[in-house]
């Protein structure tokens, strides 16, 4: 297959393609044709994180057919042909899987007399990097088997900390959104387990929230708003 | 603000089979189960991927990923923050309407 004709061909076939690319996992990019306005992209990036994403995945599904990826300007549509090389298309949302399958096999029927040349049928193939040996998932951290706390009861109306505790949930949640409720059930069951939960010991669950702030202003404000309630 | 609770109440969407909240260092903050176990390391590890990729596409903003199963199961991955809500389809389910609805879900817990 002549590469630079075959990503040519598909990126000629829809106007909704902006760019397109051929990646190789050992030899990274093979070919592209990027539009001017996308013209600052980095294909071989993209390439690598792509097929790290699908090797990772390959460690939990077996049975992947395509990925996609959505951004607020752009669609990245991954398809895997065979040996180890991937399809990387760049388009408006607008167009449809079905559109892509069809570009796909005319730019494969352009290039059918092409040595090498992958069967029209490719993308009905299984992926062959499903077999490959996997990318280690995520460290995960040992789980530790904790003892139940009954949070929801700690924080309930007319519990003894129950003030002071919404009010840290509040703050939390004004700084890392809708996450807030469920990160802080967990760290409130932290700060049970290491410490007898009072007043006394409150400073102890703001340095837990703090942890789980990432921006340093942030800390900040939440510090100084919930002073009031560690005196 | 949402609750563990509300995002478990994805899972009465129809067409989703599993709504699963995972810190970015592969933490589960859903209930744990087997389904969990198997797709934490998978959802933390694109969205932590696809919020890297932004810096690759000229700064366009992820906003969800979707892996395709021959099976017909979709996962989806939604970034939050620090964190990913993964969502497991049910086959063959219309998979544009699940994703407008949890965008619509994210949008009302903002």
């Amino acid at each position: 297959m002549n590469h630079e004709t075959f990503i040519a061909d598909i990126a000629a076939s829809l106007p909704e393609i902006a760019g397109a690319i051929l990646f190789d996992t050992q030899s990274g990019v093979l070919a592209q044709h990027l539009e001017n306005e996308i013209q600052g992209y980095n294909p071989a990036a993209i390439g690598s994180k792509i097929t790290a994403i699908a090797k990772n995945a390959a460690g939990q599904i077996n049975d992947i057919t395509t990925m996609q990826i959505t951004f607020d300007t752009m669609v990245l549509s991954c398809r895997q042909l065979p040996g180890e090389q991937w399809l990387l298309l760049l388009h408006a949302p607008e167009l449809s899987a079905g559109m892509i399958t069809m570009a796909l096999q005319m730019a494969l029927s352009n290039s059918a007399n092409e040595e090498e040349t992958p069967s029209p049928d490719f993308y009905e193939t299984e992926s062959s990097w499903q077999e490959e040996e996997t990318e280690q998932p995520l460290e995960e951290e040992p789980e530790e088997e904790l003892a139940f706390v009954d949070t929801e009861a700690m924080i309930a109306p007319g519990a003894p900390l129950a003030k002071q505790l919404n009010f840290l949930q509040e703050e939390l949640a004004s700084c890392i959104g809708p996450v807030a409720m469920p990160v802080f059930h967990e760290l409130l069951t932290t700060w049970c387990h290491k410490h007898t939960p009072s007043a006394e010991t409150l400073p102890q669950l703001v340095d837990l929230i703090e942890q789980e702030i990432d921006d340093p202003e942030e800390i900040k404000t939440f510090h100084a708003n919930i002073l009031s309630i560690l005196s | 603000m949402a609750s563990a609770k509300d995002f478990a109440r994805l899972e009465q969407i129809n067409g989703i089979s599993h709504a699963i909240l995972v810190r970015n260092n592969g933490q589960v903050l859903s209930q744990a189960s087997d389904i969990t176990a198997v797709y934490a390391p998978l959802i933390a590890g694109s969205g932590i991927r696809c919020d890297s990729l932004s810096t690759d596409m000229g700064g366009s903003r992820y906003i969800h990923f979707c892996l395709e199963q021959e099976s017909g199961q979709n996962v989806l991955v939604f970034p939050l923050g620090q964190f990913y809500l993964g969502i497991i389809t049910h086959p063959n389910c219309e998979r544009q309407e699940i994703i407008d609805q949890v965008v619509l879900f994210l949008k009302h817990l903002k």
